[in-house]
């Protein structure tokens, strides 16, 4: 078990150098830098601004500065004192290019909670309602009510997540003043981008599970179980559903880091402080610090929620648990 | 099946227990610190770079700069005229080259302490000094030593303050301020009524910087260090979503700011701040309408709209040949159909100009449209060198570069069909992300670039002088000695009418070399309740939210959806020669 969290840990720490790396090249490889504007500087003050972030080294001492654990000196190789510590493994995610007054782990720290509690918000209510949905869907197959959530799950799935959340506006906000139009101070600012964060997976959740139960219905073990004399809500909820719902975590993993991280097309209509904003513009300012700061997170939280899903799909299907132990 | 009863319960329940799990946690984070909403809100823009106001680069960083901070000399509320503010008065000795300013007595910074000479003196020479970085330092330039202090080595102890003695910006005493300068500069005045001239509290930035080595930068802008001079303090800040400023106790002139506290938010999606305004969660917002919306917005009484000294031109590349020849470059500019881009792409009163200094600010005649004339000149110029007629040699396919937005590419389509229709010219839209297009406009690597200037001073210099050679937002590799040399001297002249003179002979070389297009001249664009009093309506736009009240003394109630609506002003009014 713990050789295995082990394993486990050694992966990660390999992957996010790897992600890191990659990322890093790409962004000093991509035109611009994070003090371009429309307003030229004078060359003297750039240089100086180069110099203060590093960015007149060459890349690669720039990416030993950034992973750390150690700090490069302005001339030698290694700082000295209280400075001899810093980048990445040392917890030192550095100072943001674009919110000079902040450094990567303060605006992590106050945007990431933002978009955790909605993204939270949001698989609470999606998640139990898309397998309920589906399964209603594939143990009424073919009859009115499944064509019903095929039309709203596919409305769902096409939709872009601004058309959802401009409808949702309109309607619950304009047309019927239920909630407000944006911010972030109450529980009821929650509820329209909950809901258009949501509404995707929601539907998303729905087909699999809908496709998985109709799958497993035409198969032996539910064939023996209904002729075992179970009624029908027993063989559907309790045997044909329950490894139906593999592919639907198998998707939740990756699905449910892509929401906890927030979204930006949410977060700029509904004006949220999150994190999703972060994603796009720290690269559209090439705000460098901040850009692998996030990627960070998305990449230790993909990790671990995939680790997550796997643990509960062994819990779901014996025989993908077993895998692991053999 | 040899699972334990455990393990099969497990996995019965495991998937509802998780999702409890993050429905719980969800809800346990759920900590929503509570705000009473501000007197008065407004919509800021993107968030701002830095509270410091040595670097405050943009309209949303220098309108909390202005509210925080207050500078030596003031712009009155037309944008013209000069104001005392943190100075009481000042003098100039007869030969305009020497200034000083009087600090009031009674002023306070936000901690208490007095506003003295020395802070000022301290607080150029933090943005002089290298190792701040201040984008605005080269402005300084005109100071007896700065530009040597400023472009020197970073320095510290004794041999800085050596270096320190060369500058001419003294505290002469404990409230007395004294600034040398190498020539006299008749709008030297303005260049320290700007808000990133206002003084910061030098003594408790250092302590913090003593205290805090490696955390300085991210703790002195919080509102727990940082100390202000200015109307209002730093109350609460919320990165991506908004500032929270109050009146401030210890400002001098604290009895006369009218709004109590301010919010103002960080957010750039028209769409959203519009939503909020129209539910009264916001009372101003400006900016750039969606032409889409114009139309729908022209029926509305709140939605103002006033010249701004911005001009959207483009540059053309003047390494590449043909395009070396300024009579093609001037072919190009007449056959840019303006009117229509203006009319019936844009539709906000925007005006169409021929001249980079917009709104006729020298006092130039109008000129007179007929769009068929301007062809037909450009059909001489181009058959003068030699793409016309006879034998006409053709001209090469032209890359138009904007940065993506769909107004940019409304109007790059617009001119490309112009060229093409009169001019049989090919024309290659290039849609560019920001920064790849800065960097493409900063290495000559393109044709015809789009771009905008907005002046941070209502002068006509001010768009001049981008087009210098050797600037760094000249950009086209245009240069003329004669030009400089206009421009040189307009800066140094002190006689107004002999300046504007300069200035103008400038323009008119401008005009015939043709290195940018110019299109038209900005509007600006406000949505704003009627009961909002003290608002500048400068050509510059440059607010002081310290004038800033509401009409009957508070917030009128919330009102929610359309306020009344009726006929629009149509087309804006020019404005009066500054």
């Amino acid at each position: 078990m713990i050789r295995a969290a082990l394993r486990h840990l050694a992966g990660l720490v390999i992957s996010v150098v790897i992600v890191l790396a990659v990322s890093f090249a790409l962004m000093h490889a991509v035109p611009g830098g994070p003090f371009d504007a429309e307003r030229g500087l004078h060359p003297e003050i750039e240089a100086n601004l180069a110099r203060a972030y590093h960015l007149d080294w060459p890349v690669w001492k720039q990416f030993l500065q950034y992973i750390g654990p150690f700090n490069l000196g302005p001339d030698g190789w290694l700082g000295t004192g209280a400075d001899r510590f810093g980048g990445v493994l040392a917890l030192d995610f550095g100072p943001s290019l674009r919110h000079r007054d902040y450094d990567v782990a303060d605006i992590l720290a106050a945007s990431l909670p933002v978009s955790f509690q909605l993204g939270a918000l949001a698989l609470a209510w999606s998640v139990p309602l898309g397998i309920l949905l589906g399964t209603l869907a594939a143990a009424r197959a073919g009859t009115w009510l499944d064509a019903l959530l095929r039309v709203l799950t596919t409305t769902g799935i096409v939709l872009p997540g601004f058309v959802i959340a401009s409808l949702s506006l309109l309607v619950f906000a304009f047309a019927w003043p239920l909630f407000p139009v944006a911010g972030w101070s109450s529980l009821r600012h929650m509820v329209l981008p909950a809901f258009a964060l949501g509404a995707p997976c929601a539907t998303y959740v729905a087909r699999l599970t809908r496709s998985g139960v109709l799958e497993n219905l035409q198969l032996d073990f539910v064939r023996t179980a209904k002729g075992k004399g179970l009624g029908r809500g027993a063989v559907i909820w309790r045997h044909a559903l329950r490894s139906a719902l593999l592919p639907v975590v198998a998707y939740l993993g990756p699905a449910s880091a892509a929401i906890l991280t927030g979204s930006l097309v949410v977060e700029k209509i509904f004006f949220l402080p999150g994190a999703g904003t972060h994603f796009v513009n720290s690269a559209l300012n090439r705000d460098y610090t901040l850009a692998l700061g996030v990627t960070l997170v998305y990449t230790v939280l993909v990790f671990c929620l995939n680790a997550l899903a796997d643990l509960l799909a062994s819990f779901l299907d014996p025989r993908v648990g077993g895998r692991q132990e053999s | 099946m040899a699972a334990s009863i455990p393990a099969r319960f497990g996995r019965r329940l495991a998937p509802s227990v998780a999702l409890l799990g993050v429905a719980t946690v969800g809800l346990l984070v759920v900590n929503l610190p509570r705000l009473e909403r501000a007197d008065f809100v407004f919509v800021n823009g993107a968030e701002v770079t830095s509270l410091d106001p040595q670097a405050a680069l943009g309209v949303p960083e220098q309108r909390i700069a202005r509210a925080l901070f207050e500078c030596l000399v003031e712009r009155a509320p037309d944008g013209l005229e000069i104001l005392p503010a943190a100075a009481q008065s000042h003098t100039q000795s007869a030969d305009k080259l020497e200034y000083r300013f009087q600090l009031r007595e009674q002023a306070r910074w936000s901690n208490g302490e007095p506003v003295l000479a020395s802070d000022f003196e301290a607080s150029f020479r933090r943005m002089l000094d290298p190792a701040t970085q201040s984008p605005f330092a080269a402005q300084l330039d005109v100071v007896v030593g700065a530009k040597a202090y400023r472009t020197g080595p970073a320095l510290a102890g004794e041999a800085a303050d050596q270096a320190w003695s060369k500058v001419e910006i003294r505290a002469s005493g404990p409230l007395e301020l004294t600034m040398r300068l190498e020539y006299p500069r008749v709008d030297f005045l303005h260049l320290l009524a700007c808000p990133q001239m206002a003084p910061v509290h030098v003594a408790s930035l250092k302590r913090l910087q003593q205290d805090e080595p490696s955390k300085w930068r991210r703790l002195w802008n919080r509102p727990e260090h940082l100390v202000t001079n200015g109307a209002f303090v730093l109350v609460e800040r919320r990165l991506n979503e908004r500032l929270r400023l109050a009146r401030s106790s210890t400002y001098w002139d604290s009895a006369n700011v009218g709004m109590a506290s301010i919010d103002a938010l960080s957010l750039d999606s028209f769409g959203t701040a519009l939503n909020l305004y129209l539910t009264g969660e916001a009372d101003w917002l400006d900016g750039n309408v969606p032409p889409l919306l114009v139309p729908t917005l022209l029926e509305r009484k709140d939605y103002q709209r006033r010249p701004y000294l911005g001009t959207y031109f483009l540059r053309v590349n003047t390494t590449r040949p043909p395009w070396n020849d300024a009579r093609l470059r001037k072919a190009l500019s007449l056959t840019i159909d303006r009117r229509s881009i203006c009319n019936n792409l844009l539709r906000a009163g925007q005006r169409p100009t021929w001249s980079l200094v917009p709104w006729n600010m020298l006092g130039e005649p109008m000129r007179e449209t007929d769009y068929g004339k301007d062809v037909v000149e450009a059909f001489g110029l181009l058959r003068e060198a030699g793409y016309r007629g006879e034998g006409a040699k053709r001209l090469p396919a032209l890359e138009i570069h904007f940065n993506s937005s769909e107004v940019h590419r409304d109007i790059a389509e617009a001119v490309a069909a112009d060229w093409k229709k009169t001019m049989q010219l090919d024309c290659v839209l290039v849609n560019q992300e920001w920064k790849v297009y800065l960097d493409s406009q900063k290495r000559l690597d393109y044709d015809i670039s789009r771009s905008s200037w907005i002046a941070d001073m209502p002068d006509a210099l001010n768009f001049l002088e981008i087009m210098v050679t050797g600037s760094e937002n000249n950009r086209t590799g245009w240069s003329d000695p004669e030009y400089d040399a206009k421009i040189e001297a307009a800066r140094r002249e002190l006689d107004l009418q002999a300046r504007k003179r300069l200035l103008t002979e400038a323009l008119d070389i401008l005009n015939a070399q043709t290195p940018v297009l110019p299109v038209y001249a900005y509007v600006t664009q406000d949505l704003m309740r009627p009961e909002l009093q003290g608002f500048s309506t400068n050509l510059i736009n440059d607010q002081n939210p310290k004038h800033w009240r509401w009409k009957s003394g508070a917030r009128p109630k919330g009102q929610r959806g359309l306020v009344g609506s009726s006929t629009a002003e149509k087309a804006t009014r020019p404005p009066k020669a500054p």
